[in-house]
């Protein structure tokens, strides 16, 4: 399978009072066609700011500054605004985790959906609206002919997001970009969203990166795995390795602190300290803080991030000697 | 100590207290400072024109007006009027206005419409027309004219504080004081009073400078305090502008100076009193 | 099988009852209609359990929480705390009551005063209560601090200094700081971080142990739910459809409403990913000013019969510890009747 989105070395900074302060820092990641590939990380790990800057959506003051962003083998980053705006109407998508402030209060739910498909498919009028109603029925929205007409405020949270989906497909698209696409849903409608977002992977090919917090979203829906702490990436694997043999001291920490539904109730094994904002990020290994097995090294300089197999980086310490090992 | 370091942090709050201390400085000491009686008409020296000017004399800083009355002295002397009406009349407003905005957004209902309704009534009329009638039935002392001006602009207050308290109430740390089981007067003075204090600041900075216009419109009526306020003087030399245009002029930049340095000192009081602002 | 039967068991909170109708009834075109955030809720809360409340938002599972809290007045029923009706007291005989039970809040950045500093957050029951003062009240809140893992070097710090965490950590010492017997927790989680949440319900659990506490704890992940709680209560639009023991009813879910919600939630392990049993409920919530008829989730249903549609189902009791609100109950074998009974 051949790359779809090449990231090299990404580094994001938000201009601030107090300085430069790097959101992303140093990511590297790609994305295979057809491929599911999930960013997870809590707040300040830089994970939306990176979906941000692919588009070149980096609110400022915020400012790509390093790093190339290769999308079939061209370079975003380089693109003019005109040449940008092309592709991320016609090839990439974004879905966002509130899909009411993404969308027109004061147009119908088709109108919108309209417009973006008189703008990128060439198509007018009754062939447009046939095509939006196609769309609807597609995203599992019941009486699409209804919701046509209907406002976004009339919408369940569901079925806002579902429209949302239906937008961002209209110009059909090889990349879609969800940022948190159910956290602001109910379980039962998170469900029906993750089946229409596998569906569409599975039927259509489509290439998804989606972008959560959510472990359970992850295991359900993502092919590989980027694992980002406090703009770095930590660790990056296939889903089954991830689960099966978590690498990085945080990764691990992630999966033992989440309460499990059919699990015993003994004491659930937290992260001790608080997620770093960004200003507040210490030196050395980024988690060395929080982390059980931190030795001085940690402290004072950043681990680089080890390959230890095929598919597989950590960026911690104590893989550096399996490495080195294994070069003897 | 934080409200020291941010004195020396901004520049801006420095001005604007050196320009407040420097006022009420010049409005106590005033007997001290003027060269000459501000009500001593000397026909002989009328309509001089500031020093720098030809035909300025030395001890006429700014000139004459054309009774031959020191303007200088005179701003001196109407710092005090309209430093007082400024400062006491906001105070007035501020103390009818802010409780009723705090019992109106915080009670809702019915106590909440009958407060509205008193406010949109005096919305209806010109704030200017209400002082006439007011002034109508009082004579027109320091103290009325004080009264007057406070009541005329309360509502803006009572307004702006209840549209924050509707909000301000919803919050969490509202609801937590309530399950607690805190009174309601100290819900109101103690989570939503701090709270809205930005917006006070704001609309009393402003008030002040309207205040202060308010009352020069009064006397230029007849219906001020009857002494020299900066109002007054600017009202009588509006007559002359054309030809002795410093007799206007002056008090117009004390009255913006003034102004600008409340302006400047309310900006720093609001970072001060935020917690949030870091020194 | 569990000590929850025993007979004996004192009950600390009682509903009775219990309903919370919205008038938005339209003046101008004269018909009544109410929306129904509550309808007829019983339960009885035992002294030292924990009680999850878990169901979509809209359900009524923070209204329930407000009414426990006597935040709203009730439209009918009883609140009956340690045997005592609650609606019956008065004003002043309520504020007193309040040192019983307190909440603890979904949004630690909102239910701070952002002007207040840490020491006179904690400060502020004891000293509406004039329980301390002075040194005394300084050294109290210190031991509150000291409990909920803050540290007391940090009591003359202004909220935004902390993280959404530590935040948390404040609220739950506000809290704690009347002795309270019963403390609702409105979804305290739902706003942190994932390796900040097991932090707080380990500390909720452990503070529990300690301190002897009743927690009604109002969530929608239902994995963290069943964590913290001894059982778990599902709403569908203001009603309780099903309620037990945790275990239970995570692995013998009787209404059709909790299976489809235990079947939503993803599971962390991509293996099962294949061969999970999926029954995802279509469509929404209907609209609550216009419940269905009869069962309020036939229209959701997979196994919804004719009967569902007419009448609506009683509370029906399995053991003392499980009762459910359904017609065909899931995996229910032979025609045994089930005994009528309230939680």
């Amino acid at each position: 399978m051949s790359k779809l989105l090449q990231i090299n070395n990404l580094k994001t900074v938000f201009y601030t009072e107090e300085g430069q302060v790097p959101s992303v820092d140093n990511v590297s990641l790609d994305i295979k066609k057809g491929e599911t590939v999930a960013i997870v990380g809590e707040s300040g790990s830089g994970k939306s700011v990176t979906a941000l800057s692919i588009l070149g959506l980096v609110p400022s003051p915020g400012r790509v500054v390093t790093g190339e962003i290769l999308y079939e083998g061209k370079d975003l980053l380089k693109m003019t605004d005109k040449e940008i705006k092309k592709i991320r109407g016609n090839e990439i998508s974004m879905i966002f985790q509130e899909p009411l402030s993404a969308l027109n209060p004061v147009l119908t739910v088709g109108k919108q959906i309209q417009e973006s498909i008189e703008l990128h498919q060439k198509k007018k009028g009754k062939r447009a609206k046939e095509k939006v109603i196609q769309l609807l029925n597609r995203v599992g929205i019941p009486r699409p002919e209804k919701v046509y007409y209907s406002y976004p405020h009339t919408l369940s949270g569901g079925m806002r997001q579902r429209v949302m989906i239906a937008m961002a497909l209209s110009c059909r698209p090889k990349l879609i970009i969800a940022d948190e696409p159910t956290t602001a849903l109910d379980v039962t409608t998170q469900a029906q969203i993750l089946n229409l977002m596998k569906s569409l992977s599975e039927e259509e090919g489509t290439t998804i990166l989606i972008i959560t917090h959510d472990l359970g979203v992850v295991a359900e829906m993502a092919d590989r795995v980027v694992v980002m702490y406090a703009g770095q990436v930590v660790e990056q694997s296939t889903v089954y390795d991830l689960f099966e043999k978590p690498e990085h001291p945080y990764t691990k920490g992630l999966l033992d602190c989440t309460p499990k539904i059919h699990g015993e109730s003994e004491e659930l094994l937290a992260i001790e300290g608080t997620v770093p904002t960004i200003q507040n990020r210490p030196t050395g290994c980024k988690f060395h803080p929080r982390c059980k097995f931190t030795h001085e090294k940690c402290k004072e300089k950043d681990p680089e991030l080890f390959t230890i197999k095929e598919k597989q980086k950590v960026r911690c310490y104590l893989h550096e000697k399996v490495i080195e090992e294994r070069l003897k | 100590m934080k409200w020291v370091k941010m004195l020396l942090v901004s520049k801006v709050g420095l001005i604007g207290v050196i320009i407040i201390i420097l006022f009420t400085f010049t409005a106590i000491f005033a007997p001290l400072i003027v060269p000459h009686d501000p009500t001593e008409v000397n026909l002989g020296k009328s309509s001089l024109p500031p020093i720098w000017l030809d035909g300025g004399e030395s001890t006429y800083l700014l000139g004459t007006d054309n009774l031959g009355r020191d303007v200088f002295s005179r701003i001196i002397y109407g710092s005090q009027i309209s430093m007082l009406v400024g400062v006491c009349s906001v105070l007035v407003a501020g103390l009818i206005g802010i409780p009723v905005g705090l019992i109106s957004g915080y009670y809702g209902g019915l106590v909440d419409s009958l407060l509205m309704r008193i406010v949109d009534s005096q919305i209806a009329i010109p704030s200017i027309l209400l002082a006439l009638v007011i002034l109508g039935f009082m004579n027109p002392t320091l103290l009325t004219i004080i009264f007057v001006i406070g009541v005329s602009s309360w509502i803006a207050y009572a307004r702006v504080v209840r549209s924050e308290v509707l909000s301000l109430k919803e919050r969490e740390y509202v609801k937590a004081a309530k399950t607690m089981g805190v009174r309601h007067s100290f819900i109101m003075t103690r989570h939503l009073l701090p709270n809205v204090f930005s917006s006070i600041i704001v609309i009393s900075t402003i008030n002040v400078a309207t205040s202060i216009i308010t009352e020069s419109s009064l006397s230029f009526l007849g219906l001020g305090p009857q002494s020299i306020s900066w109002g007054s003087i600017l009202s009588e030399g509006r007559d002359y502008l054309a030809t002795n245009w410093w007799v206007a002029t002056f008090p117009g930049i004390a009255i913006t100076v003034t102004v600008l340095g409340i302006i400047l000192f309310g900006d720093w009081l609001r970072d001060v009193l935020d917690p949030r602002t870091e020194v | 099988m569990n000590d929850l039967i025993r007979k004996n068991d004192e009950i600390l909170l009682e509903l009775k009852n219990v309903k919370k109708y919205y008038d938005i009834s339209n003046s101008f075109l004269k018909n009544k209609s109410y929306l129904k955030a509550v309808d007829d809720i019983s339960l009885r809360v035992r002294k030292g359990e924990t009680i999850g409340i878990v169901g979509e938002s809209g359900c009524g599972k923070s209204t329930l929480g407000n009414l426990i809290m006597q935040m709203l007045p009730l439209t009918e029923g009883q609140i009956l705390f340690e045997g005592e009706d609650m609606s019956n007291l008065s004003a002043n005989q309520l504020r007193k009551k309040r040192l019983d039970f307190q909440m603890i809040f979904q949004d630690p950045f909102s239910s701070l005063n952002p002007r207040m500093k840490v020491l006179d957050i904690i400060a502020e029951p004891l000293r509406t209560y004039r329980i301390a003062k002075g040194e005394e009240l300084e050294n109290k809140v210190y031991s509150l601090m000291d409990l909920v893992g803050l540290n007391k070097s940090q009591a003359y710090r202004y909220p935004h200094e902390f993280s959404g965490g530590q935040r948390q950590r404040i609220g739950i010492a506000r809290a704690l700081a009347l002795n309270p017997k019963l403390i609702v927790c409105d979804e305290p989680i739902s706003a942190l971080d994932v390796s900040i949440q097991a932090q707080i319900l380990n500390l909720l659990s452990n503070l529990q142990k300690k301190l002897g506490l009743t927690y009604i704890f109002i969530g929608h992940g239902i994995p963290a739910v069943k964590y913290i709680s001894d059982r778990i209560a599902v709403m569908y639009m203001g009603k309780i459809v099903e309620i037990a023991d945790k275990n239970e009813i995570v692995k013998n879910p009787k209404h059709p409403y909790t299976e489809a919600l235990l079947s939503a939630i993803p599971v962390p392990d991509p293996k099962l990913r294949g061969n999970k049993k999926q029954t995802v409920i279509e469509g929404d919530v209907p609209n609550p000013v216009n419940p269905p008829s009869g069962c309020r989730f036939h229209t959701r249903c997979l196994y919804a019969e004719e009967k569902c549609k007419r009448e609506e189902p009683q509370m029906k009791r399995l053991h003392s510890y499980h009762q459910f609100a359904c017609h065909y109950p899931i995996n229910h074998q032979g025609g045994k009747e089930f005994e009528n009974g309230t939680a």
